[in-house]
């Protein structure tokens, strides 16, 4: 946007994750790689508040587009909870192109980390190179189905983010759980219904995961369907091995 | 011609055509032999064609018959041999119907991309939610006792604000809203926000309108090609009539 256009900024519950209402009436990120776009969304330039000597910064935002990223849909659908906020060590399983990384690698920022893992080669070119800008971006191309082969480039993280449309998702989570996420971290996962199984009620579909779920070792916080970006989907949050309840 | 610039250099008397005098003004223009050979040519040619016809009607067969005949009119005091709409051949009607097809598809294609762009920055932020949000609890008692604007931890107004309801904390902090305009122009801004969205509303309708048309068109294309078939189900609400073709075994 050009020419000081008015754009109110909101801060969003999620940290790093902010609502843009001008012209447009959008949910961004802010752009750690000022200047550039990863993917040709838009980008949204806000005087930012003085600095210490009283010269106002300029903030630079980009469009995060709900109907093409199953998280900003979650998010603006009123999700409790990201488990991902600035600092956070994410693995990211289903990458493509890296379009809902980038947002990701936004809101984790520098002290943060995306393990972004992808399957097929043509989209991980897309990843690698988004990666050549976002430091904080670790493009791994691998089958998430065999996490022992990209061990050694994986830490423990803190948050599980699954979009692979596979019917065996919930077994690559729980798989990729065992090695890399921490005792009571949490998985994001969206699940489309007709790739689990497509004759079956969306409905029903959605509580037979959360069960697999369940049977891992996962406590399910919430789960919520992505209407209206999405048809037939949900998202599901859930904790991992959370410690035995004491307090209360 | 020797010395032709020499005879350039003297001046000519030019001839001036006679013209028709101012008497017989009312006449026209003077007619000139040209002229006359036209004419002549002219009433020539018509006098033969009626000769030709006068011979024709003469020597006509009372029991004469073409099929043609029986699909010919006379409509308001002119004979058609066949219905105008049948003027043009099958092939050249089909081509010019994938033609139209063409201009629609890329119509359409036009609005779905504007509706894209447009749609990547207009989000639906609007305070009713159109899903639905799950949230599991441990006990019977949590469900009875469940406090939406507790769970969330932010202000009960903004609740059944799904796409944003900042915590409490969130709503403290100074920075939490930036670049806050004089109410004028946020007036401006939000006018053009909702003409942005009237316009993404109407692209979206067209191409799916357009999608309509486009169905119904290639069912036309597909009637108008070969094959024995016969309609199973009419045309209704937009939806084009279904044809079911004879399978027909191919070598
Ligand atoms: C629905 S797309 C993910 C879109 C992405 N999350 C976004 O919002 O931009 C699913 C991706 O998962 C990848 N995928 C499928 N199976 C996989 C596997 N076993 N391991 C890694 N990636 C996989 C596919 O190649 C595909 O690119």
């Amino acid at each position: 946007m050009k020419g000081g256009a008015k754009v109110i900024i909101e801060a969003h519950r999620h940290e790093g994750v902010f609502i843009a209402r001008s012209k447009e009436d959008a949910l961004v990120t802010l752009n750690s790689t000022p200047g550039k776009d990863v993917y040709g969304e838009k980008r949204i330039q806000v005087e930012g508040p003085p600095g210490p000597e009283g010269v106002a910064t300029k903030l630079e935002y980009r469009v995060w587009n709900p109907f093409r990223s199953k998280l900003a849909a979650a998010i603006l659908g009123g999700v409790d909870h990201i488990w991902m906020k600035p600092g956070s060590k994410v693995l990211y399983l289903g990458a493509a192109s890296g379009t809902t990384v980038s947002h990701v690698s936004d809101i984790v920022g520098p002290a943060g980390c995306v393990y972004a893992v992808e399957f097929s080669h043509r989209p991980g070119r897309d990843l690698i190179n988004m990666a050549k800008l976002r430091t904080n971006v670790i493009p791994i191309v691998e089958d998430a189905r065999h996490p022992l082969k990209y061990r050694m480039l994986v830490g423990m993280v803190d948050t599980i983010f699954a979009d692979v449309a596979q019917p065996d998702q919930a077994r690559i989570v729980s798989l990729n759980s065992h090695y890399f996420l921490k005792n009571g971290g949490h998985v994001v996962i969206s699940i489309k219904a007709s790739c689990i199984d497509s004759t079956a009620a969306p409905e029903a579909v959605f509580q037979k995961e959360v069960k697999k779920l369940q049977e891992e070792k996962f406590k399910p916080l919430e789960q919520l369907t992505l209407e209206p970006y999405e048809r037939d989907h949900a998202v599901v949050v859930a904790t991992y091995r959370p410690a035995p309840k004491t307090k209360k | 011609m020797p010395y032709a610039s020499l005879r350039n250099a003297i001046p000519r008397k030019t001839n001036k055509e006679r013209s028709q005098p101012a008497a017989r003004k009312k006449f026209g223009l003077l007619e000139k032999h040209k002229d006359y050979v036209q004419r002549a040519n002219d009433y020539k040619r018509k006098s033969k064609a009626l000769a030709s016809l006068r011979e024709k009607a003469a020597f006509r067969n009372p029991d004469e018959f073409y099929f043609a005949m029986t699909k010919g009119q006379t409509k308001e005091g002119v004979h058609r041999v066949r219905p105008a709409e049948a003027s043009l051949p099958h092939d050249h009607i089909a081509l010019l119907k994938t033609q139209d097809m063409r201009y629609v598809t890329m119509k359409r294609a036009l609005d779905v991309k504007k509706a894209e762009k447009l749609q990547a920055g207009l989000h639906f932020l609007t305070e009713e939610a159109a899903n639905k949000h799950t949230v599991f609890v441990d006990t019977e008692a949590e469900v009875e006792t469940f406090d939406p604007a507790k769970h969330f931890g932010t202000d009960p107004a903004l609740v059944t604000r799904a796409f944003n309801r900042p915590k409490l904390e969130t709503l403290e902090t100074p920075g939490a809203v930036l670049g806050v305009a004089n109410v004028g122009e946020l007036k401006k801004v939000r006018k053009a926000r909702e003409k942005a969205y009237t316009e993404l509303g109407e692209r979206l309708k067209r191409s799916l309108s357009f999608k309509e048309v486009l169905e119904h068109m290639q069912v036309e294309k597909n009637v108008m090609g070969k094959g024995r078939k016969r309609k199973v189900q009419e045309a209704e609400d937009g939806k084009p009539a279904v044809f079911k073709w004879k399978r027909e075994r191919r070598k």
